[in-house]
């Protein structure tokens, strides 16, 4: 009676990743940081700093609680 | 976390993790404010009904904002703005500094010490540069310096870090102990920051000290406690929503 093996399979966590998906490059991981964040200084300069009267007087109380220069 | 491989991809889901974190961070701003800062600002704004008396651009202030629930909703709207636009600027700082240690998530940690680095970068440096003060207070220097002063602590702050981590590089480097390299980062970035304001200070003539005129001097103190307390609240709330927003929404 010869031995019965039965075939081993891998765990999920060692396999290697063969899906055909690339991986991000630093270059857009790099973007997706500096995108955001141009977006971000953008709507502070809007709320903290725009000139606009309707916008002074929109986020005023804002302004002052946040510590930016107001008038 | 999931791995978009499209750039845009990537964008949209490090603006909602951003959007998720600065929302809840912004509502806890506006209560905190709405509680703590605003009784003092209505407060001052008597006077500065003496200030302002013929001033245009206040008239356009009652006419837009008014009192009440109007004002209410426009205090929320530029407190979740606030809230979302730190966000959109922390939630890449935290992805970039979770990303330099391979396999991380992103943790309490690093939440907790880059809202701690943006409360003292972003509120509390430039409000010793510019001495923010509720409605009412006069200022010497035109509101062009005093934002541009605002702004050039911002600067100065990111050079004084620059300066700091290249001192805690060299400091490692020549065999000093961990603690003593953060110290040396420590004091050569608050020299940084500090001959910097300095320096405006001298060259300019710009003198920070409001000039108080109407409002008394006990108000613009309760008021500065007042800011530092609500920005507190929301710099705290940012570093505690951005991580768990991150691992849920991010790339």
């Amino acid at each position: 009676m010869g031995i019965v093996t039965f075939p081993v399979e891998e765990p999920m966590h060692l396999a290697p990743n063969t899906s055909a998906r690339p991986r991000a490059s630093a270059a857009q991981a790099a973007l997706s940081n500096l995108v955001p964040a141009l977006m971000g200084i953008g709507l502070l300069a809007l709320i903290g700093f725009a000139p606009y009267p309707a916008v002074h007087d929109a986020f005023h109380d804002v302004r002052h609680t946040a510590g930016f220069p107001c008038h | 976390m999931n791995e978009p491989t499209s750039g845009g991809g990537q964008v949209r889901a490090v603006i909602a993790a951003a959007v998720a974190a600065g929302v809840p961070a912004g509502l806890v701003y506006a209560a905190a404010a709405y509680v703590i800062a605003m009784p003092v600002l209505l407060e001052a704004e008597v006077f500065e009904t003496g200030v302002h008396a013929g001033h245009a651009a206040h008239a356009v202030q009652v006419a837009v904002t008014g009192a009440g629930l109007g004002r209410l909703l426009w205090g929320l709207a530029g407190a979740v703005g606030m809230g979302c636009g730190l966000a959109l600027v922390l939630t890449p700082l935290v992805r970039a500094m979770d990303r330099a240690k391979p396999g991380a998530k992103p943790g309490w940690r690093t939440g907790a010490a880059v809202g701690a680095l943006a409360f003292v970068a972003v509120f509390l440096l430039p409000a010793l540069v510019t001495l923010p003060g509720p409605p009412g207070v006069e200022h010497g220097p035109a509101l062009a310096a005093r934002q541009g002063a605002w702004v050039l602590s911002l600067l100065l702050f990111a050079a004084a870090c620059g300066a700091g981590a290249w001192a805690r590089a060299v400091l490692l480097r020549s065999g000093r102990g961990p603690r003593e390299a953060v110290l040396g980062a420590a004091v050569l970035g608050l020299l940084v920051w500090a001959a910097g304001v300095g320096l405006f200070l001298v060259t300019t003539g710009f003198d920070p000290a409001p000039e108080t005129g109407y409002v008394p001097d006990a108000l613009i103190v309760r008021f500065a406690a007042a800011t530092v307390v609500c920005n507190a609240f929301l710099y705290a709330a940012l570093g505690a929503f951005i991580p768990p927003a991150l691992r849920r929404f991010g790339p």
